[in-house]
C-alpha cells in the first residue's frame, strides 16, 4: 500500500481535514487523525480505515505508477483537446495601440520594435502560410481555421485597410474571423466587421466609467458600451465583454453587472460577459499574482451579497478554475493536459515575418518556430518542443499536489523561478479557499433543505 | 388590391428568438387568392423602421396592414403608417393584433390610420379588405374602429371563427427567406386561465377553441413534405390545457414517424408523467412553464394548483423523460413581499442547468392589472406605451414594494438564473 502523490489537505472545522484527491476527484471530510494513515501508508496494516482510504484512491497498491498513468491520460487528453481545436491564427496586426492603460507591461516590451504593423503582403504570406501549416498539424479539428485578429490594437483608423484586407481574405479562404479590440474605434469599424460577417469580437472595459476611464487612458467608456449595444442589436456577430479586475476595481462589478442588467444584453445569446483578474506577463512584478487569493476571495463574497455579478463567468481563474468546474457539474474536470493555447494548434503571426507559438512572446527573439515573410521556412523540432511541451516537463510541478487541477501555469515562468512560487502560492491558496467555500454554501443548503 | 401585411419592428431589439408571424399568415392565406398579399417581417428579420418603409414604398401597394402586438412596436408602427400616407395618401391603413385591440381608442383617433380592427380578425379583415376593393361601405363591419365626423366609432365585436377546421392552412409561401423560420403551429385559440398579467384572455373573448386533431397532423404532414421539418413548435397559449387532447396529438405525431422534434408551452397543473413520457416519445424536446413564483403563498394568491416542490418534481421527470424544461418568474406580483421573493431565488437556484426566464409584473394593455390597478394595489408610472416592456425597468410599485425594491430583485433573481443555468451538469 502506499499513498497516492495527489493527496491534498485542507485544513477544515475542528478536527477534522478536508481531503482531496485531485488525481481521482475524490473530496472527503476525515477525522483529522486519518491523515497519519496517509503518512504512514507503507507500514499500515489492513482495517477499515485503510479500506476506506483505499476505496477512494487515497491509498493506493504498490505497484501503480501514478506517473506513468498520469501521462499516458495526459496524452490521451491532449490529443482528444487537439482533435477539437480548429487551427488558430493569431494575426498580431500591429504593436501600436491608441491606449495607455495604467497598467500595461506591453508598452515597455514593444517601444523599440522595429517592424510594428503587418503589410498587405505579410498579411497574405500569413494566408498562404496557414495552409501549410495546417497539413502540419496530425490532431486537429474538422473546421476551418479561425484568424484572430489582434494587436496592440489592431482597429486602429490608420489601419483600417489592413483589417479589411484581413477580412477579405478569411472571406476567400472561408475561415473563421475574431477580434480582440479595446473597442475605442468600434463604431468606426462596426460597419466593416458586421459586412464581413465577423464571428465573433471581444471588448475589454475595466468596471463602471469612473474606473474605466481612470485605469484605461485614452478610452470612453461611454462610447464603447453604446458600440456594443449597437453591435448586439444586429444579432450577427459574438460578442464578449472581457472585464478586468483587480482589487482597485473590484467594487464596480455590481454597478456594471446591474447597468448589462438594465441593458437587457444578457438576454442576447450573442452575448457572454467574464472576468479576467489583472496579470503582469512581463513578470517585472509579482503584486498582481500575490493579490489574486484576496481578489478571488473578495470577487466570491460579493457574488454572494450581489447575484448580479453571476452574469460575468470567471472561467479559466487559475486555482479556482476546478471548482467552478465542479460547483457546475458536480465533478473536478477532467486532468488539465495543456498548459495553454501553445498547445493546442495555435500560431501567432508577428510584425517581424516569425512565426511563434504565443502571443506573449511576439514582442521578442524567443519562442520562433518559423518564418512566414518573406519566405515560408518552419522549424519542426523547435515547434514540437513547445506544442508538446507538458506539466510533467516541469519539475516544480511533478511533485505537486495540485498538478492535475492546475496544469502547470504559463511556459514563461520557467525562467522566472521567484514568480513561479508565487504563481503556485496563489493557485494553492485560490483552490483550498475556493474549494472549502463551495462546501460550506453546500453545507448550508443541505441544512435549508 | 396589392395589400401589405407588417410585421413591424421593434423599437429596441434585443431577443433573438425568431417566430413565425402566425397572425398575419393566416390573414394572407384567407386574402390571397383574391388579392395579391405582401408580407413584410421585419420584426423577425431585424429590419429598421426606414428600411420596412422603403420596402413597402416600392411594393406601391393600396392597403397596408400593421399587426401591432408588442408594445414596443407602437412608435414604429405609427411612424411606418405615418410616412407611407405622407408618400402615398390614398393609401388605407389598418392595425390590429393584441396591442392595437386595447388601444384601439387612442389609435382610432389618429388622423393617419384609417381603421383599427380588434380581436381575432379572420372574419372581419377580410371582409373590410373586400369592402375597401369594392367601393363599399365599411362602416357597418363588426370589430372594427374608426374616426368619423368626430366621433369615435367602435363597431360591436367581430364573430370569433366557430370552426377553426375552416381556415386556410398559414400562407408561409408568402414569407421572405421563409427558411429562415422554426416552424410554428397554432394547434388552438384562446386559454381558460385567466391570469391577472396576461390579456389573451380578453383578446380571445374568454373563449377556447381547439382545431381537430387530423387538422393539425395535416398541418404538419404537408410542412414534412415540403421541406423535411427538423423542428417545429405549439404555438398555443397551452397545449397541455386538455391532458387528453395533447396525448392523443402526440400519440398521433410519434405514428408519423417523423425525423423531427419539437416544442410547446405546457401549464404545470395539467402535466404528469404519463404525458411527460408521451409528449417525449413524440419527439417532445422542450417546454415552456410559466412558474411565476417560488412562494406557495403567492401560488394561492394567484390560484395556482401548484407548490414550487411539484415545480422541482416537474422539472426532475422532464430530464428523466429527456425534455428541456424553461421556467419563467414574474418579479413584483401585487402580493409578493420581501420574503416571497427569497423563496423565489431559492426555486431558481434549485433547477439547475435549465433556463429560468425573469419578467417584471407590467401591466400591458388588455391585462386585468393595467385596467384594474387599483385592486391589485399597483400604482403605475407614467409613461410611454412603446416602455411597457417584461424585461425593462419596473413602472409600478405595489403595497408591499416599491420599484427599487422590484429592481433589485430582478436584478438578483436574473444572477442566480445564469448562475443556476451554468449548472448544466448537475442534473
Amino acid at each position: 500500500m502506499k499513498n497516492s502523490m495527489f493527496n491534498h489537505a485542507i485544513p477544515w472545522q475542528k478536527n477534522k481535514t478536508l481531503l482531496v484527491n485531485t488525481f481521482s476527484g475524490a473530496i472527503d471530510v476525515i477525522p483529522s487523525h486519518f491523515e497519519y494513515y496517509l503518512t504512514k501508508a507503507t507500514q499500515l496494516q489492513k482495517n477499515k480505515i485503510t479500506d476506506f482510504l483505499f476505496a477512494r484512491r487515497y491509498l493506493l497498491e504498490k505497484e501503480i505508477d501514478e506517473p506513468l498513468i498520469l501521462e499516458s491520460l495526459y496524452r490521451e487528453l491532449l490529443a482528444r483537446q487537439r482533435k477539437n481545436s480548429p487551427l488558430k491564427s493569431v494575426l498580431i496586426t500591429t504593436f501600436d495601440c491608441n491606449l495607455k492603460c495604467s497598467y500595461c507591461w506591453q508598452q515597455h516590451n514593444t517601444r523599440s520594435l522595429k517592424s510594428s504593423t503587418l503589410s498587405v503582403e505579410m498579411v497574405d504570406a500569413a494566408f498562404k502560410s496557414i495552409g501549410k501549416l495546417h497539413n502540419l498539424l496530425k490532431e486537429k479539428s474538422t473546421d476551418p481555421p479561425v484568424i484572430q485578429i489582434f494587436g496592440g490594437e489592431p482597429l486602429l483608423t490608420k489601419n483600417k485597410e489592413l483589417v479589411e484586407h484581413v477580412l477579405k481574405k478569411c472571406r476567400e479562404y472561408s475561415y473563421g474571423s475574431q477580434v480582440t479590440t479595446n473597442g475605442v474605434n468600434l463604431e468606426i469599424f462596426q460597419e466593416m466587421l458586421l459586412e464581413y460577417q465577423v464571428d465573433e469580437i471581444q471588448v475589454t472595459v475595466d468596471g463602471t466609467e469612473e474606473a474605466h476611464n481612470r485605469r484605461r487612458i485614452g478610452s470612453n467608456y461611454k462610447s464603447i458600451m453604446n458600440s456594443i449595444a449597437n453591435i448586439l442589436s444586429y444579432q450577427a456577430a459574438f460578442l464578449k465583454l472581457r472585464v478586468n479586475v483587480d482589487l482597485s476595481n473590484v467594487n464596480t462589478l455590481r454597478d456594471l453587472a446591474d447597468e448589462i442588467i438594465d441593458r437587457r444584453w444578457y438576454t442576447n445569446r450573442k452575448f457572454y460577459a467574464y472576468l479576467a483578474p489583472l496579470r503582469d506577463s512581463s513578470f517585472a512584478s509579482t503584486d498582481l499574482i500575490t493579490q489574486r487569493p484576496k481578489l478571488l476571495t473578495k470577487v466570491l463574497e460579493l457574488k454572494r451579497l450581489y447575484p448580479q455579478i453571476e452574469l460575468f463567468d470567471m472561467k479559466g481563474w487559475d486555482g479556482y478554475q476546478p471548482v467552478r468546474v465542479l460547483e457546475n457539474t458536480g465533478r473536478f474536470p477532467y486532468p488539465k493536459a495543456n498548459i495553454c493555447d501553445v498547445n493546442l494548434n495555435q500560431f501567432v503571426f508577428a510584425p517581424d515575418g516569425k512565426i511563434r507559438l504565443c502571443a506573449e512572446e511576439a514582442h521578442s527573439e524567443r519562442g520562433i518556430i518559423g518564418e512566414f515573410y518573406p519566405e515560408f521556412s518552419f522549424d519542426y523540432t523547435s515547434f514540437q518542443r513547445l506544442y508538446d511541451h507538458s506539466p510533467l516537463d516541469i519539475e516544480k510541478c511533478k511533485e505537486c499536489t495540485l498538478l492535475p487541477v492546475c496544469g502547470g501555469g504559463c511556459m514563461l515562468m520557467e525562467k522566472e523561478r521567484n514568480f513561479r512560487n508565487h504563481y503556485c502560492q496563489a493557485v494553492k491558496d485560490c483552490f483550498e479557499y475556493a474549494l472549502t467555500a463551495y462546501l460550506e454554501s453546500r453545507e448550508e443548503n443541505c441544512a435549508s433543505l | 388590391m396589392r395589400i401589405a401585411l407588417i410585421n413591424p419592428p421593434l423599437a429596441e431589439r434585443y431577443v433573438n428568438s425568431i417566430d413565425e408571424p402566425l397572425g398575419i399568415l393566416y390573414l394572407a392565406a384567407s386574402l390571397q387568392n383574391n388579392h395579391e398579399v405582401y408580407l413584410i417581417d421585419s420584426f423577425n428579420n431585424l429590419l429598421s423602421t426606414e428600411e420596412t418603409i422603403k420596402i413597402i414604398k416600392e411594393l406601391d401597394v393600396e392597403v397596408l396592414g400593421v399587426s401591432l402586438i408588442f408594445t414596443g412596436a407602437y412608435q414604429t408602427s405609427l411612424e411606418i403608417i405615418k410616412t407611407l400616407k405622407q408618400i402615398k395618401p390614398s393609401i388605407t391603413s389598418i392595425i390590429g393584433g393584441n396591442t392595437a385591440t386595447f388601444l384601439a381608442d387612442e389609435l382610432a383617433g389618429i388622423p393617419f390610420i384609417d381603421y383599427v380592427v380588434r380581436g381575432e380578425s379572420d372574419i372581419s379583415f377580410p371582409r373590410l379588405i373586400n369592402a375597401i376593393s369594392t367601393d363599399r361601405e365599411t362602416t357597418n363591419i363588426s370589430g372594427i374602429s374608426f374616426y368619423k365626423d368626430g366621433t369615435i366609432i367602435h363597431n360591436p365585436a367581430a364573430p370569433l371563427v366557430e370552426d377553426l377546421d375552416s381556415l386556410p392552412y398559414p400562407a408561409r409561401e408568402l414569407l421572405p427567406l421563409k427558411n429562415k423560420y422554426p416552424r410554428a403551429i397554432l394547434s388552438s385559440r384562446g386559454c381558460a386561465y385567466g391570469c391577472i398579467y396576461c390579456s389573451s384572455s380578453a383578446f380571445w373573448q374568454k373563449t377556447f377553441r381547439i382545431r381537430s386533431i387530423d387538422n393539425i397532423i395535416n398541418e404538419i404532414k404537408l410542412l414534412n413534405e415540403q421541406e423535411e421539418l427538423q423542428y417545429f413548435s405549439f404555438a398555443d397559449d397551452c397545449l397541455t390545457l386538455i391532458p387528453d387532447r395533447a396525448r392523443e396529438i402526440a400519440a398521433r405525431i410519434l405514428a408519423l414517424n417523423l425525423d423531427c422534434t419539437w416544442g410547446c408551452t405546457g401549464r404545470i397543473e395539467t402535466m404528469s408523467e404519463g404525458l411527460i413520457k408521451d409528449l417525449a416519445d413524440s419527439g417532445c424536446k422542450g417546454i415552456f412553464f410559466g412558474v411565476e413564483s417560488g412562494s406557495n403563498r403567492v401560488l394561492k394568491m394567484l390560484k395556482r394548483r401548484y407548490s414550487p416542490a411539484d415545480v422541482y418534481t416537474l422539472y426532475r421527470l422532464c430530464l428523466k423523460h429527456g425534455i428541456t424544461p424553461y421556467f419563467s418568474y414574474i418579479i413584483g406580483l401585487p402580493f409578493e413581499e420581501k420574503e416571497d421573493l427569497d423563496q423565489t431565488f431559492d426555486l431558481i437556484q434549485k433547477l439547475q442547468g435549465v433556463e429560468n426566464g425573469i419578467h417584471i409584473l407590467t401591466p400591458l394593455p388588455g391585462t386585468p392589472i393595467f385596467k384594474e390597478a387599483d385592486k391589485y394595489g399597483i400604482k403605475m408610472a407614467s409613461c410611454d406605451i412603446t416602455n411597457l416592456d417584461i424585461n425593462g425597468k419596473p413602472l409600478i410599485t405595489t403595497k408591499h414594494l416599491t420599484a427599487a425594491d422590484i429592481n433589485d430583485a430582478y436584478r438578483k433573481a436574473v444572477g442566480y438564473s445564469l448562475k443556476a443555468l451554468r449548472k448544466r451538469g448537475v442534473q
